[in-house]
C-alpha cells in the first residue's frame, strides 16, 4: 500500500470541509474522486500535498507518517486545474525545473527532458514560452514537469476541466498511456462522471466533506447519489 | 475629419517636444532680450562649466542621484516585503486603503507636519533626513504598486514549486523574484522619479542645506537667472525622459510578455 | 528539521514582521503628524504653548484667508481637471486611442518627464509679460507694448496655474484613457451601437464618455486631490492673495512670526481632513467596484 489516509478532518472558519476522510491507495493505481464544486476535493488533495494543514488525522506514505513533513519534502506533486507554468521559463526549463532544483547534472537533465518531450509530443515546442502554447500543450508541459521527478504520488485536481471536448479526450488518452508507461500512482479528482469512470482503477464519491469509496465501478453506478444512473438513462432515452 | 488627423497629430507631437527644445535652447542661450523670439547668441560654456562644478550643479546632480537611488532601492525592497505581508493578512483591504492616506497628502504639507520629529531626531537639514522623509512617501506608493503582484496565481506558483521539491529560498530566487522582476523594475523607476522630481519636501526637511537639482531650479528662478534654471531643468528632465523610455520600451513589454 | 508547522509559523512570523514595518513606516508617521498638529493647534505643545486654547483656531476661522484659500484651491483643481479631461477624452475619441499605439506612441509619455517645478518655470517663461507668447504677439503686431499683454501668470484668476496643470495632466490622462479605451473594448462597443443606428455624437455621449469617466473615476479623484494640494506650481505662478492651500500653509509655518505657526498647523489639519474626506469617497467607490 502506497498511501493510507486516516480520519482526516478540516474546517475553515467553523465550516467543516472534510469530515473523517479515510482512504487507501495501492501502488501503480489511480483513484478517481468524483465530486461537485465545493465538496472538499481540492482541500483533500492540498492536505495530502502538504500545502494545507489538516485539523486532525494522519497521512501515511509508504509506511511513514508524513503529517509534519513540509510540501517540498513529501515528493507528492500537485497538479491544479489551471496549468500554471512558470511564465519566465520556456517549455524545456519548465519541465527541467524539478531536476535543476535538485542540482542534477546538465547532461542528465538534457537527456531526461528530451525523452519526456518526445513522449508528450512537445519536442518541437521546447523553446516556446508558456504564453505561446495552447491549453492542451500547457497541460502536457504541466504533466512533464510533474513526471520528470518520478513522484511516488501524483495529485490531479480537475486537470482537464478547462479544455474543449476533443482536447480533453486526447489528454485523457495521454494520461492513461503515460500512467502505464511511468507506473504512476495518482489520485484524479473530477466533477465529470464519464472522466471519473475512465481515469480511475478505483472510484470514490465526495459529497459535503464525506468520502465514499466503491468496491467496483458497478456499485458506483448503482448508487443514485453519484448521478451515474441518471446520466445513463438520459443517453438511453435520447 | 480624417484629413485633419495628420496635422493635429503633428501639432500634438510638436507640443510634446516643445518644452525640451525650449529648455535646451535657453540653456545654451547668450541673452534673450525682449522682443526677440530667439536668443541673440549661443554658447556651450554653461554645459562645459557643469563638469567643473561651476554653480554647484554637478554636486546637486550627484546628490539627487544618490538620494534617488537609495530611496528607489529601499522603497522597492520594503514595499515588496510589506505588500506580501498585507496580501496574507485577513484585513488586507483596509491595510491597503491605509496606504492611500499618506500618499494623497501634499508632500510639502506632510513634511511640515513631520518636521518637528525630524528636528527631534537630528535629521533636519541632513542627507539622511531627506532620504527618510522621501521614503515615508515612496513606501506607501511601492506597497500599492506591488500589491497587485501577490495574487492567487503567484500563490499557486509557490505551491507548485514546493511540491516539485523547492524550499522557501529556492522558490523565492528561482520563481518569485524572476516573475516579479519587471514589476520591481517599474516600481524602482517610478520611486526614483518621485525622488528625482521632489522639491517641497526636500526644501522643508533639508532646510535648504540639501541642495538637490530641483532646489537649484527654484534658486535660479528666484535669482531671475533663467539660463541656469534652464540648464538645471535640462539635467533633471533628460535623464527622466530616458528612464521613462526604458521603462516603457523594455520593462513594460517584458512585464506584458510574461502574461 | 523544518516541519510543516514550523514553516507555517515562520510564514506567520514573516507576515507579522511585514505588518510591523507597515505600522512603523506608514501608519505611525501619518498618525503621529496629525496628532501633533492637533496638539499644536490647540496650544497643548509648541514653543508658545500655555495649555489648551482655541485662540489660534478662532483667529484663523474669523479671518477669511483660510476659506478663500480652500475655495481658491478647489477652483483651480476643478478648472484644471475639467479642461484636461475634456482635451484628453476628445483626443482619445478622435484618434480612437491609436496615438498611443502608433510609432509616435512614446511622445505622449515625454511630458511625464517634466516635474512640476520645471513645468512651472517653462510656463513662466512662455506666459509672462516678457515671455514667448508676448514676444510672438509683439512680432505680429497684436501688441505694441509690454503692458498691453494680459496677466497670465501671478494673476487673480490663476490662469497660469491652470494652464500649467492642464499641460501636466492632459498627457497623463491621454495615456490613461487611451489604455482604458483598449482595455474596455470601446471601439467594438461603438461598432455595436453604430449597427443599432447610433450617430457618432450619440455613441460618444451614451457609451464612450460615460464608460471612460466611470472607470476612470478613482484616478480622476486622486489627481484632483493632487492638484488641490499642489505646491511648486502656485509657488512660482501664483499671487500673494489668495494663495493655494499648500503655499499658504508653508508661508504660515515658515514665517518668523511664531503666532502664525499654530494657525499653520490647524490649516494643515483642515487640509488633511478635506483630503481624507475626498479619499473616503474614492475608497467607497473602489470598494463598490471590488465587491
Amino acid at each position: 500500500m502506497l498511501l493510507d489516509i486516516r480520519h482526516i478532518s478540516k474546517q475553515f472558519s467553523e465550516e467543516p470541509v472534510l469530515k473523517d476522510i479515510c482512504l487507501t491507495l495501492q501502488e501503480n493505481h489511480t483513484l478517481s474522486i468524483l465530486g461537485k464544486s465545493g465538496s472538499g476535493k481540492s482541500t483533500l488533495l492540498k492536505i495530502i500535498a502538504g500545502l494545507v494543514l489538516q485539523d486532525s488525522g494522519e497521512i501515511i506514505l509508504k509506511g511513514t507518517n508524513i503529517n509534519t513533513l513540509p510540501a517540498n519534502r513529501r515528493h507528492i506533486v500537485y497538479m491544479s486545474q489551471e496549468p500554471l507554468l512558470f511564465p519566465h521559463l520556456n517549455v524545456f526549463e519548465n519541465i527541467a525545473f524539478g531536476l535543476r532544483i535538485n542540482n542534477e547534472k546538465k547532461a542528465v537533465v538534457e537527456q531526461k527532458v528530451n525523452e519526456l518531450l518526445t513522449s508528450l509530443g512537445l519536442f518541437s515546442h521546447h523553446k516556446k514560452m508558456p504564453r505561446q502554447l495552447s491549453g492542451g500543450q500547457k497541460q502536457r508541459v504541466n504533466f512533464g514537469r510533474s513526471l520528470i521527478i518520478n513522484p511516488p504520488l501524483l495529485l490531479l485536481d480537475e486537470p482537464f476541466g478547462n479544455l474543449d471536448t476533443q482536447t480533453r479526450a486526447e489528454m485523457q488518452q495521454l494520461f492513461k498511456q503515460v500512467s502505464k508507461e511511468f507506473n504512476i500512482t495518482s489520485i484524479f479528482v473530477t466533477h465529470d462522471i464519464k472522466e471519473a469512470l475512465l481515469m480511475g482503477d478505483n472510484i470514490a464519491y465526495m459529497n459535503t466533506g464525506k468520502l465514499i469509496i466503491y468496491d467496483n465501478k458497478k456499485s458506483f453506478i448503482s448508487d443514485s447519489n453519484t448521478g451515474a444512473q441518471k446520466e445513463i438513462t438520459f443517453w438511453q432515452n435520447l | 475629419m480624417k484629413l485633419l488627423k495628420q496635422p493635429i497629430v503633428f501639432l500634438m507631437l510638436l507640443v510634446f517636444m516643445m518644452p525640451f527644445a525650449f529648455l535646451f535652447v535657453l540653456s545654451i542661450a547668450n541673452g534673450w532680450k525682449f522682443p526677440h523670439l530667439l536668443p541673440s547668441g549661443y554658447s556651450t560654456d554653461r554645459w562645459s562649466g557643469l563638469i567643473e562644478n561651476s554653480g554647484g550643479l554637478l554636486q546637486s546632480l550627484q546628490l539627487s542621484s544618490m538620494i534617488g537611488l537609495i530611496v528607489a532601492i529601499f522603497s522597492t525592497i520594503t514595499g515588496f516585503m510589506i505588500s506580501r505581508s498585507i496580501s496574507l493578512h485577513s484585513k488586507r483591504k483596509y491595510l491597503l486603503f491605509g496606504c492611500y492616506f499618506p500618499l494623497a497628502l501634499s508632500p510639502v504639507i506632510y513634511s511640515l507636519l513631520l518636521n518637528h520629529f525630524f528636528i527631534m531626531f537630528n535629521l533636519s537639514g541632513t542627507f539622511s533626513g531627506v532620504v527618510v522623509a522621501q521614503l515615508i512617501i515612496t513606501i506607501p506608493f511601492s506597497i500599492i504598486l506591488l500589491s497587485s503582484f501577490w495574487n492567487e496565481n503567484i500563490r499557486s506558483l509557490e505551491q507548485i514549486s514546493a511540491t516539485l521539491g523547492s524550499n522557501l529560498r529556492q522558490t523565492f530566487f528561482k520563481v518569485i523574484l524572476p516573475v516579479a522582476l519587471p514589476q520591481l523594475l517599474v516600481c524602482f523607476f517610478q520611486t526614483f522619479l518621485i525622488s528625482w522630481f521632489e522639491y517641497g519636501l526636500t526644501t522643508i526637511i533639508g532646510v535648504g542645506k540639501v541642495q538637490t537639482l530641483t532646489l537649484r531650479v527654484y534658486q535660479y528662478i528666484g535669482e531671475a537667472n533663467i539660463f541656469y534654471a534652464a540648464l538645471s531643468s535640462c539635467i533633471i528632465v533628460f535623464p527622466a525622459a530616458i528612464f521613462l523610455w526604458i521603462n516603457k520600451r523594455f520593462v513594460f513589454s517584458k512585464f506584458n510578455s510574461c502574461y | 528539521m523544518m516541519t510543516l508547522e514550523n514553516m507555517l509559523l515562520n510564514n506567520k512570523k514573516a507576515s507579522f514582521l511585514g505588518i510591523l514595518c507597515f505600522m512603523l513606516l506608514v501608519v505611525l508617521p501619518f498618525a503621529g503628524s496629525l496628532i501633533y498638529a492637533i496638539l499644536y493647534s490647540f496650544g497643548l505643545t509648541g514653543i508658545l504653548s500655555k495649555g489648551f486654547t482655541t485662540t489660534h483656531v478662532s483667529g484663523l476661522l474669523n479671518n477669511k484667508e483660510m476659506f478663500f484659500s480652500l475655495f481658491y484651491s478647489f477652483y483651480i483643481a476643478i478648472c484644471s481637471m475639467f479642461i484636461s479631461l475634456l482635451l484628453a477624452i476628445a483626443s482619445v475619441l478622435f484618434f480612437k486611442a491609436s496615438i498611443t499605439k502608433s510609432k509616435w506612441s512614446v511622445f505622449p509619455y515625454l511630458p511625464l518627464a517634466l516635474p512640476a517645478i520645471v513645468t512651472a518655470f517653462i510656463s513662466l517663461q512662455v506666459f509672462n509679460k516678457t515671455g514667448v507668447v508676448s514676444r510672438m504677439f509683439y512680432q505680429i503686431h497684436i501688441i505694441s507694448d509690454l503692458s498691453q499683454f494680459p496677466d497670465m501668470v501671478n494673476d487673480k484668476l490663476g490662469v497660469g496655474i491652470i494652464i500649467t496643470h492642464v499641460l501636466m495632466a492632459t498627457p497623463f490622462f491621454l495615456i490613461f484613457f487611451s489604455n482604458m479605451y483598449e482595455a474596455e473594448n470601446v471601439k467594438a462597443l461603438s461598432s455595436v451601437a453604430k449597427s443599432l443606428g447610433a450617430s457618432s455624437i450619440k455613441i460618444a455621449e451614451k457609451i464612450a464618455i460615460p464608460l471612460l469617466l466611470k472607470n476612470g473615476l478613482n484616478t480622476i479623484l486622486l489627481y484632483l486631490i493632487f492638484v488641490f494640494g499642489s505646491y511648486e506650481i502656485p509657488l512660482i505662478l501664483g499671487q500673494q492673495s489668495p494663495q493655494m492651500i499648500s503655499v499658504l500653509i508653508v508661508r504660515k509655518m515658515q514665517r518668523y512670526n511664531l503666532m502664525d505657526i499654530p494657525q499653520g498647523y490647524f490649516l494643515s489639519l483642515v487640509y488633511s481632513i478635506a483630503v481624507i474626506l475626498l479619499l473616503a469617497v474614492f475608497l467607497k467607490s473602489k470598494k463598490q467596484a471590488v465587491s
